[in-house]
């Protein structure tokens, strides 16, 4: 007869097990990227490669942070997303609580067009914002970087989905109290939609952070650059120095993926509340 | 009532187009001829990274130095093709004066509304430009469009080259001079491969659609109608032409036919930089089809474990004229952005970076192709020659003796053809037998004559 506790034991060892393995496997790029990032060129270029270098180095981050302003360019980034992000929770929660609790004319129509703007890829339309942007005076500006992120259609349908699901009575007890709509927004029903927010702020800082063309469109100068453009930057011509782009990668995905540790927990309760389109 | 609102429907309708008179022309704004007090800011965007700026910045420095009247400023402006899809969409006020294009593009430049030739900069010049006479024949003729004027000049001249391991191949015994033609590569290949000397007789960069006009360039064909869109645009890809073209397109998918059927080659796609140049450096791949600015990488990761060569393009058959020399890589044109003395400026500038201590100092610290003898023959670069990569010196004898361009396709379509020339090849070297041979030769015809097709209409 095996004993209970060692079954138990045995169950648990190999769940971990399997569970470490799979972590293992998602979180490997990462372990890699770090790894090659202190490796030298000459040993990134030779067969066969290693994950641990034969001689540690940080050259590749020095190099990153004197051959280009990474952290400037990390500010910028930080500032655009700051902006977009916040504009984005507020401009959606209007909205959405507009096509939840109003009736209006034309509801129907114009809630099919906000659902048809998810359906037009961004590329289809860069161009000629491009070209709005220019006309605009907004080239090389902050204005110019986040205009175009201010709000989605992604955005108001994720808070819409989310405000259908607060229970009517809510509502309703806060008007018999003499809330009006302004308050029940800001009292109950954004406190309420915290999950759902920060699914919101976590998704859209994922994209807007990782945007790259636009940035390059709307932007000539260093100044202005924001990081997957300043990444970019360290590649030459024929000539790719891995170490270089990969320890410039590990220094711009660190924001990204600190937010999706701390926030990983809403994304998927928004998601699951909210339903969000990829 | 309603007969009488539909004729005055009918006469608005009728008088508008009449008395329409559109938007007034505004006269154009007479510039002086003699150049305002104070610094032009010259903008020139590139799709060069951090490295490469930086040694340009040197040309500029000394460039902004030796002279009051201009101000050149780099700005980086993502890839080629990122760069280019600006360029095309950005207002002519906010176009930069000075940009990089590759010089396959010189066909869409040539006709586009956001680039000037600099032939009409040529003409007005009074202190004259003596390193354009010093220019390679091949470089310069690349450098004109179908009516022999000046589009652009090189800055960072590339070349399709084969780099091979020459220890290996002395071991071998194949001399690399012999290597001319496609043909007496693949029985290179087979020799180091099934004689045991590596496990890859030859990788190839993934740029493959530059490489199949290089080849045919070399061979000496002419693979579209009009002298390749010299003499006039092109209209017609001449593929499927039923005898030289369509028998040289056959040929050069042939040897990618049979070094797959052999596995003589790095599997077709491997990336050049991560892939097959360390297989190089390993001893496990012998020659690598590339571009010459790719030599830094490739000295860098060789680390002097063996001497590395290079020979010029091969032909596709030995027969081939092998009489001109392909270019590629970055040339500098001028911008279209109304401001006229920040075009003067950028004339000024590529006249000035093409002197050879500068176009020396670029070549030498790129790895590019020096465009002149005044930059060959400079102190920096025979520094270069001599100690960094004596194995260069081939090429420039290919180029001495070269009678001049090999003749690129000059069309708006570059990308396109290029696209499905590499689908030709990639679609070879996964299937390599006749029938996808034939195959491939019809899906690149009919991709390519679409595209041209296309391009004649909306232009």
């Amino acid at each position: 007869m095996i004993n209970p506790r060692i079954v138990k034991n045995t169950k648990n060892i190999a769940s971990y097990s399997v569970k470490l393995l799979i972590g293992l496997a998602f979180i490997s790029p990462l372990i890699i990227g770090l790894m090659f990032s202190i490796h030298t060129e000459t040993e990134l270029s030779q067969l066969p490669l290693r994950l641990f270098p034969k001689v540690p180095t940080l050259e590749n981050y020095a190099k990153v942070f004197t051959v280009v302003p990474i952290l400037h360019y990390l500010k910028n980034s930080l500032i655009v997303c700051g902006v977009a992000i916040v504009s984005q929770i507020i401009l959606a929660s209007l909205a959405a609580y507009g096509f939840v609790f109003f009736d209006f004319p034309l509801k129907n129509l114009l809630w099919t067009t906000i659902l048809a703007t998810m359906m037009i890829p961004g590329e289809v339309v860069i161009i000629t914002n491009y070209v709005t942007i220019q006309n605009m005076g907004l080239i090389n500006s902050y204005s110019g970087l986040f205009i175009t992120s201010l709000i989605s259609g992604t955005s108001i349908f994720l808070m819409r989905q989310y405000y259908k699901q607060l229970p009517k009575d809510f509502k309703e007890a806060a008007t018999l109290d003499g809330c009006g709509d302004i308050g029940f927004l800001f009292k109950i029903a954004m406190p309420l939609s915290i999950p759902t927010v920060s699914a919101l702020a976590i998704y859209q800082f994922v994209r807007i952070y990782n945007a790259y063309f636009w940035p390059l469109l709307v932007t000539n100068k260093d100044v202005w650059r924001t990081v997957q453009v300043g990444v970019s930057y360290l590649v030459t011509g024929d000539v790719e120095e891995y170490g270089k782009v990969i320890a410039a990668a590990m220094v711009a995905m660190t924001p990204a993926v600190v937010a999706f540790i701390f926030g990983q927990d809403y994304i998927i309760k928004g998601m699951v509340s909210g339903g969000v389109k990829g | 009532m309603k007969k009488l609102t539909a004729i005055l429907v009918l006469i608005a309708l009728i008088l508008t187009p009449v008395l329409a008179q559109g938007e007034k022309e505004v006269p154009a704004k007479v510039v002086e001829e003699v150049k305002p007090a104070g610094t032009v800011e010259v903008v020139w965007w590139t799709f060069h990274g951090a490295t490469n700026v930086a040694y340009f910045q040197k040309v500029i420095d000394a460039f902004n130095a030796s002279q009051a009247d201009y101000h050149v400023t780099i700005e980086y402006q993502g890839s080629q093709n990122e760069l280019m899809a600006k360029m095309q969409s950005t207002l002519p006020k906010e176009l930069p004066a000075l940009f990089h294009f590759a010089i396959e593009n010189i066909g869409m430049v040539s006709g586009a509304d956001y680039a000037v030739k600099a032939q009409g900069y040529v003409d007005k010049d009074k202190t004259g430009w003596p390193e354009l006479k010093n220019t390679y024949d091949s470089f310069y003729a690349a450098s004109l469009d179908g009516e022999g004027n000046l589009v652009g000049y090189p800055s960072g001249v590339s070349y399709p080259t084969i780099y091979y391991n020459a220890d290996m191949l002395a071991k071998a015994g194949i001399d690399p001079a012999s290597l001319t033609s496609y043909p007496k590569v693949l029985e290179a290949c087979r020799t180091l491969v099934k004689g045991g000397y590596t496990k890859y007789g030859i990788g190839f960069h993934t740029d493959a659609g530059y490489y199949v006009n290089a080849a045919l360039a070399r061979e000496g064909v002419v693979a579209y109608n009009n002298r390749n869109g010299l003499d006039a645009p092109i209209t017609e890809c001449l593929y499927k032409d039923g005898g030289v073209v369509e028998d040289a397109v056959t040929n050069y998918l042939n040897f990618y036919k049979d070094l797959y059927a052999e596995n003589l080659g790095v599997p077709f796609g491997a990336n050049y930089s991560s892939e097959i140049i360390p297989l190089m450096a390993s001893g496990e791949c012998a020659m690598m089809l590339g571009v010459i600015s790719m030599t830094t990488k490739m000295l860098a990761a060789v680390d002097n474990g063996f001497e590395v060569g290079v020979i010029p393009s091969p032909s596709i058959t030995e027969a081939g004229s092998r009489a001109g020399e392909p270019s590629g890589g970055t040339w500098l044109f001028i911008g279209n952005n109304g401001n006229k003395w920040a075009m003067q400026g950028a004339y000024e500038f590529m006249k000035f970076s093409s002197k050879g201590e500068w176009a020396g100092h670029i070549s030498a610290s790129t790895g590019y192709l020096a465009p002149s003898t005044d930059a060959y023959e400079s102190a920096v670069y025979k520094n270069y020659l001599q100690n960094t990569f004596p194995g260069i010196k081939v090429v420039y004898e290919s180029l001495a003796n070269s009678k001049g361009d090999a003749l690129m396709p000059i069309c708006g379509v570059s990308a396109e053809i290029k696209n499905a020339n590499k689908l030709a090849v990639e679609m070879v070297s996964k299937t390599p037998n006749d029938a996808t041979v034939n195959k491939a030769v019809k899906t690149a015809y009919d991709q390519i004559q679409e595209a041209i097709e296309l391009y004649n209409l909306s232009n």
